[in-house]
């Protein structure tokens, strides 16, 4: 039997642990103590009843899950077409659109939104309508990258053997590729709900005001009423509806995680057919159409001045003085630079706490999905919850860490840390346990057979999770904004500053620096998925005689 | 200084040891001797100007202190930052500046550490968050700051004299001149005007819940018609198509048809958004294209204060005297676009041609402020977002 | 003339040509074997034919019709894989009438008709079984049934024993050839094994022969 077999030649569980302690200590360290430390100063009895007996609480919490229900939804399903063509499909500007799609995920919210806004037809203009296809948009890339990749691990030829046997391409999809991407689905859709859920930026600029989430309410509570124990409360309420969607996730990405032998290649071709070509090329130009025009949008306001076109924004980027004698403050390099440390380390924290805690997760059982569902807890708390949280926990020696340079990578680090897991974790589950057990029979003992089989399996994702945390901490504005920071400004945290300054010449600043951080983005997104593809290429290559042709 | 080495990958995946020990000058520590002004590091011990009982120590017995401050505060390279420069010449006190977020978010960050501050001194809670600041003691008592040249009224809102008021600015309804020339039409010239037909859909302002203008100006119109009869006006701007956004930037830019390309001539923004349309304009300009509404205007007052429990009272006390000299005090209109509260202190040509300093000025009792701010906000909310 | 006719196939993978002009003529209900070294492009002949692989020239025609631009689901070509690809997802009976479902083949009738072929290939009863728990032999007996229950007109069959057991594979061997035979299915066997290709096939023919 499958389940005996596996149990005997899984990895000893002292292994498991000793893999596990690393990102649990990151987790109660660096999240859970701050949180209860705020909750336990700011709420009691009396602020819980009167929060939940507000009116207004219950109001906020329908909308917020509302929103982020029909957000999700739409998001997958437009998702879909992208993911595939990008999962199965080898065309010019592939990687490109997969740059592009990132670089919209992770650019900050108050420049997306604000360019976003200038391509939304009036009508539309600050409505919940906006405000979800804004979603939409920003969180593609979620669909494309997490589906995606599991996708083209996905044996074409099972699609194939399902087309000899009479089924159109879509039968085939409904039938055979969408059960089996039904744990990517859950683990994408999880993420998608989680970032709709928590939306803030998106919300503020393209709803009418005054539409609040959770997220925006625990934030004003917090910082505009001075009412934290009313804001601690609405962040735990937060907190209980996104681990229960969590959970359920975690539960649908585990029961439906088959034994797929799934390909360490990807198995992607050109297409064959002129229909096929039609179809790829009318989903990448329209995907890339959705994504191009905000983009697009900001490039060109950096480059427009009172009277017309003009490259001054550009050309006095670097020059600290404006105007003789005056200076901005502001360093555009300088904040280029810092976002690209910060994203370097806080890529090497999280692949690293990554990695071993997917593994750990992938082998161990009950613990191992207690510690996925724990890992997705700091994106899904509100940010200045756990900001007030490390203000107040970690201020005394040996713990004085208030204002050390390290807390922003590691904030960033903890909100990029379900993405390396969700795009790991999900690979490794699926790798036929009869692997190890093959592994096994040749002599191999278990953490042996284990490095040898499982391990391989952990590089593709690891640099696609790589990739997708440095992105996501160049763009990393909520969670962080809130820790106090000396010297060195982020590139967000300097194009909001513009952009909330008075001067057309500012404002173009802030858009060319947005610009700036969307081609930084781009850039690196493209470079990963070229190395990713090299050492793929190199797979196959070295695979090669098992292929015959 | 702020420099850590460059990673060279990033997407460098081991961490090297070495990288981490390489990575040693961390923004926080004090400045290196090589680091500072060269008479700061070796200077000779002469008497500052305002010595407490302490500072006769021995001038290499450097302190470095930090400033907290919010996010507008320019962190390096302006005339502000040399003048802090400055000041550590004169008294060998270094200056770090922390960044601690908008105004609300500092002081909620402040009111959380009483007694174990981030900083030991803070610049920057304005009157509408000033009693709260007061009540929660994040300021350090008893502290003697000498103001000079500071008027009676702003030292009026602080009768303990915990903080010192360092700055003032005003919000007020900004109007496109080009519009109103080019349609032929009157400038409203009071708050009952922007309800009147001629004005309608011209409006855009901020949300008071999220945006510290939109407060503004909301006091602005409880100063006007009354704890009971804004309500009515505010019924009257709404129905007169009054726009509502959550953010400055978001009616600035978005909305304003100076700034942004919106349709709305007229919008809440700063007494001093005028002179900066001059500074930084692309190309540049000789005149303002803006203009002030002065009878809408709401003064927002600014206090710098020392931080209770710091561990350099005196040296924290010194500087906040420093943040009210005139020295300092020159630096703050082109820098922070406010005025000096100091009123020794001259205005720099650009702000003397096109600011305005309303004449009257709309204030409200701070302890009136914080005890109604969130039933205010709520009862706008609900009157003007339905 | 012959049933399945291959044309002056060619078709290149970057830049090495695969298949020259690659010509094959298959007549009703005969098994022809095709033997070659790995790399020699039987599986790619195979994967054309199907209709998985677009030819760079040539045309594949099934009696009058052209097939060549044809869709792999409108070809009526049934294939075997070599690494079986049942559907993991699917319990067996459901893996071998999934072709029946999709022709539309109402639910009883294709669970008959299923369990008739499962019958045939020696798996009566494994009918409710989950297919990753099957080994090797009955994996394969599965993927053959699969096939053969759509009822196409013709067959592929890409290396259908390789990695048995050599008594399970010469067992196979003989009731597959038996099953061809019985129902007069038109096939084409990829083997490297010359004595599979005797037991199985009517006729073997050396991709060297065929392909230009």
């Amino acid at each position: 039997m499958k389940n005996g077999a596996c149990a005997a030649n899984r990895l000893p569980s002292r292994v498991v642990a000793a893999l596990a302690v690393g990102p649990i200590a990151g987790l109660v360290v660096f999240y859970l103590w701050p949180f209860t430390t705020l909750l336990a100063r700011a709420i009691n009895g009396s602020t819980v009843a009167d929060t939940l007996s507000r009116g207004a609480t219950w109001d906020i919490a329908w909308f917020t899950l509302w929103q982020a229900v029909v957000s999700t939804a739409i998001t997958m399903l437009v998702g879909l077409a992208p993911a595939y063509i990008v999962a199965r499909f080898e065309f010019p500007g592939r990687q490109l659109l997969v740059g592009v799609l990132t670089a919209i995920f992770v650019l900050p919210t108050v420049v997306m939104g604000a360019a976003f806004l200038a391509l939304l037809p009036d009508s539309l203009d600050r409505t919940v309508w906006a405000v979800i296809a804004a979603h939409v948009v920003f969180n593609l890339a979620v669909m494309v990258r997490i589906v995606g990749a599991f996708w083209e691990h996905l044996p074409i030829d099972m699609e194939s053997a399902a087309a000899t046997l009479g089924a159109s391409r879509w039968r085939i999809f409904v039938d055979i590729s969408l059960p089996l991407l039904r744990p990517s689905l859950s683990a994408a859709g999880a993420i998608i709900f989680l970032f709709t859920f928590t939306s803030f930026g998106v919300i503020r600029i393209l709803g009418s005001a005054g539409t609040r989430t959770l997220e925006i309410e625990v934030w004003r509570r917090a910082t505009q009423l001075g009412d934290i124990s009313g804001a601690a409360v609405l962040s735990v309420l937060q907190l209980a509806v996104l681990a229960v969607v969590v959970g359920w996730s975690t539960r649908a990405q585990r029961q439906h995680a088959r034994a797929v032998d799934l390909r360490p290649e990807q198995d992607r071709r050109r297409t064959k057919s002129p229909g096929e070509r039609r179809f790829v090329t009318l989903v990448a130009v329209g995907t890339a159409a959705l994504c191009i025009a905000p983009l697009a949008a900001m490039a060109i306001r950096s480059f427009r001045s009172a009277s017309g076109w003009s490259t001054t924004a550009w050309t006095t980027l670097g020059k600290a003085e404006v105007r003789p004698g005056i200076r901005l403050g502001i360093d555009p390099v300088g904040a280029l630079v810092n976002s690209i440390q910060n994203a370097a380390w806080a890529s090497s924290f999280a692949v690293l706490l990554g990695a071993v805690a997917s593994l750990a997760i992938a082998a161990a059982g009950r613990g191992g999905r207690l510690l996925d569902v724990g890992l997705m807890l700091p994106i899904g708390t509100s940010a200045v919850t756990i900001g007030f949280g490390m203000l107040i926990t970690f201020d005394t020696p040996p713990f004085d860490w208030r204002a050390e340079w390290w807390l922003v990578p590691v904030g960033h680090a903890l909100v990029a840390l379900p993405f390396v897991v969700r795009t790991t974790v999900g690979v490794l589950r699926s790798v036929d346990p009869s692997l190890q057990d093959a592994a096994a029979t040749l002599g191999a003992s278990p953490t042996r057979a284990w490095w040898n089989v499982v391990v391989p399996f952990l590089w593709r994702p690891l640099a696609v999770g790589a990739a997708l945390a440095a992105a996501i901490s160049l763009g990393e504005f909520g969670a962080t904004s809130f820790l106090s920071r000396s010297g060195g400004e982020t590139l967000p945290i300097a194009i909001d500053e513009l952009l909330g300054r008075t001067g057309s010449l500012l404002q173009a600043q802030g858009y060319a620096l947005a610009t700036i951080l969307a081609v930084t983005t781009v850039s690196l997104i493209v470079g990963v998925s070229r190395i990713h593809d090299m050492t793929g290429l190199a797979h196959q290559r070295s695979g090669s005689e098992t292929v015959d042709r | 200084m702020r420099t850590r080495p460059i990673i060279a990958s990033a997407l460098a995946l081991g961490m090297i040891a070495a990288a981490c020990a390489s990575d040693s000058s961390d923004p926080i520590d004090p400045p290196t001797a090589a680091e500072l002004p060269a008479t700061a590091a070796e200077l000779p011990a002469t008497e500052p100007a305002n010595t407490g009982p302490d500072t006769d120590q021995p001038a290499e017995r450097f302190t470095t202190i930090t400033l907290v401050t919010y996010d507008s505060f320019p962190q390096a390279d302006t005339s502000i930052n040399a003048a802090l420069d400055a000041f550590t010449e004169q008294t060998s006190i270094g200056v770090e500046l922390l960044v601690a977020g908008d105004t609300g978010t500092m002081l909620s960050k402040a009111a959380l550490t009483v007694g174990n501050p981030e900083g030991d001194v803070m610049w920057g809670i304005d009157n509408t968050f000033l009693s709260r600041a007061l009540n929660d003691g994040i300021f350090e008592q008893g502290v003697l700051f000498d103001p000079e040249n500071v008027p009676a009224e702003f030292l009026a809102l602080v009768p303990n004299g915990e903080a010192l008021p360092v700055d003032f600015g005003d919000v007020c309804v900004n109007y496109d001149i080009g519009y109103f020339v080019e349609n032929e039409l009157d400038l409203p010239t009071s708050l009952q005007d922007l309800a009147a037909p001629a004005y309608r859909d011209l409006l855009v302002v901020q949300n008071p819940a999220t945006s510290s203008p939109g407060l503004a100006f909301l006091l602005a119109s409880i100063d006007e018609f009354g704890a009971d009869g804004w309500q009515a006006y505010w019924q009257q701007l709404t129905d007169n198509g009054v726009q509502i956004v959550d953010s400055w930037t978001d009616a600035y830019y978005g909305s304003f048809t100076w700034a942004g390309g919106g349709d709305r001539p007229l919008v809440v923004s700063y007494g001093s958004s005028p002179p900066a349309e001059v500074i930084f304009a692309d190309p540049s300009r000789d005149d303002a294209p803006t203009g002030v509404i002065e009878s809408t205007c709401f003064r927002q007052i600014e206090f710098a204060g020392v931080l209770a429990g710091t561990d350099h009272p005196d040296e924290a006390a010194e500087l906040v005297r420093f943040l009210g000299s005139e020295q300092f005090q020159a630096e703050l209109a082109l820098n922070l676009f406010v005025y000096p509260a100091n009123s020794a202190v001259a205005l720099p040509q650009e702000f003397e041609d096109f600011a305005v300093v309303p004449e009257m000025s709309r204030t409200l009792d701070p302890d009136l402020i914080d005890e109604n701010r969130s039933d205010w906000i709520d009862e706008w909310s609900t009157l003007a977002l339905g | 003339m012959s049933h399945l006719r291959v044309e002056q196939i060619g078709i290149r993978f970057d830049t090495t040509d695969v298949l020259r002009e690659a010509t094959l003529a298959v007549d009703r209900a005969e098994v022809v074997a095709l033997l070659g070294p790995s790399g020699s492009g039987k599986t790619t002949l195979l994967r054309v034919i199907s209709g998985i692989l677009r030819p760079d020239s040539g045309s594949i025609w099934i009696g009058a019709n052209n097939i060549t631009s044809l869709p792999s689901h409108q070809r009526g070509v049934g294939m075997v894989f070599q690494d079986n690809q049942l559907f993991p997802h699917m319990s067996t009976i459901d893996n071998v009438a999934y072709g029946l479902r999709v022709a539309g083949v109402g639910k009883a009738e294709r669970h008959d008709r299923g369990a008739a072929w499962l019958d045939r290939v020696g798996l009566a009863g494994f009918e409710g079984r989950n297919v990753t728990e099957l080994s090797g032999g009955e994996a394969k007996r599965v993927a053959l049934a699969r096939t053969l229950a759509t009822e196409p007109s013709v067959v592929l069959l890409d290396e259908p024993l390789t990695g048995l057991d050599r008594e399970l594979h010469d067992r196979l061997a003989t009731q597959l050839a038996q099953l061809l035979v019985e129902h007069s299915i038109t096939a084409v066997l990829v083997t490297h094994d010359p004595a599979e290709a005797d037991v199985v096939a009517s006729r073997s023919v050396q991709m060297d022969q065929i392909d230009g």
